[in-house]
């Protein structure tokens, strides 16, 4: 009798990770079944600059992802910019020794990926995450005044976004479900 | 791109979902503390066959929903476990109907439909 050749169902785990000034939010995100595993904001004392590497690492044992996802530093604008190449160079030995690439995403390139789903700006993309996601809906912050600066919160929906954005780039078709 | 295999657990994820802190669950499953909940979360500890029941009480959902990779690593096991009973059963004589009963038995469980999916021919 021959018997057939079995392997267990996998899948692609992305985490992406959106820094922040003293720590970063991220986004555990499974592809099939398509869910969002886990999501939050890691932030250190500003007397433990190697405490944001350390929680990062935390967050990379804890998920085994198959690819970190984060902003591109040449598209943002000159302090973002200076963040996420901080960011990025600090990473980068803890994502060697974990084996996994690292694919970056322009923030056009995340309007893009929203726009056939009718969403452009930040606050919009967040209501379409929320909506795909209700465990996140008591997060999206209200809309933005003009003179109000950004609400921490956004930072959630920022790496989830850049999350669906690779799964996009990838090919990938987004059920809406489940 | 490398593929990776289920989470060990999804407990987190489920009570995320949920709304519920580590606390306030600790209390649903019987207990006074959420740090028993952060332990079974991180998988430094094993719920029991009472916290486990609780758990699917609690999300509505399986074992396999809230264990996938250890409910795997076990099927993987059990699957293997079977192949070397089917074997020496298969060597038993006479081949009477109990053991063929077995031997098909042993066959399900060596090839689980539900969680598995055969590699295309090469």
């Amino acid at each position: 009798m021959t018997i057939p050749t079995y392997h267990p169902i996998e899948t692609e785990r992305i985490l992406a990770v959106d820094p922040l000034p003293r720590g970063f939010a991220f986004a555990v995100l499974e592809e099939d079944p398509f869910r969002l595993v886990d999501w939050g904001v890691a932030t250190t004392p500003r007397k433990e600059p190697l405490g944001m590497l350390a929680s990062l690492d935390r967050v990379i044992r804890r998920y085994d992802p198959s690819v970190l996802v984060t902003e591109e530093p040449q598209s943002a604008r000159l302090l973002r910019r200076a963040a996420l190449s901080a960011f990025l160079e600090s990473a980068a030995e803890i994502v060697l020794a974990g084996s996994f690439p690292i694919a970056t995403y322009s923030r056009r390139a995340i309007r893009e990926a929203f726009a056939p789903m009718g969403a452009r700006t930040k606050l919009e993309i967040a209501r379409v995450i929320a909506e795909r996601f209700p465990e996140l809906r008591s997060r999206l912050p209200r809309p933005r005044r003009i003179w109000e600066s950004e609400d921490a919160r956004m930072s959630v929906f920022d790496a989830v976004s850049l999350a669906i954005t690779h799964l996009a780039a990838a090919g990938s078709r987004l059920p809406r479900d489940g | 791109m490398a593929k990776r295999r289920a989470l060990s657990n999804y407990l987190k994820m489920f009570r995320k979902r949920s709304g519920l802190s580590q606390e306030e669950l600790g209390f649903l499953l019987g207990g006074n503390f959420g740090t028993q909940v952060a332990r079974f979360e991180c998988g430094r500890r094993t719920p029991s066959f009472e916290a486990l029941v609780r758990y699917e009480i609690i999300f509505k959902a399986t074992a396999l929903d809230l264990f996938t990779g250890a409910h795997e690593r076990l099927a993987d096991d059990v699957c293997e476990r079977a192949r070397k009973l089917h074997r020496e059963l298969d060597a038993v004589e006479p081949f009477t109907p109990a053991v063929k009963q077995k031997l098909e038995f042993l066959v399900d469980l060596m090839y689980p439909p539900r969680k598995r999916r055969t590699k295309p021919a090469a």
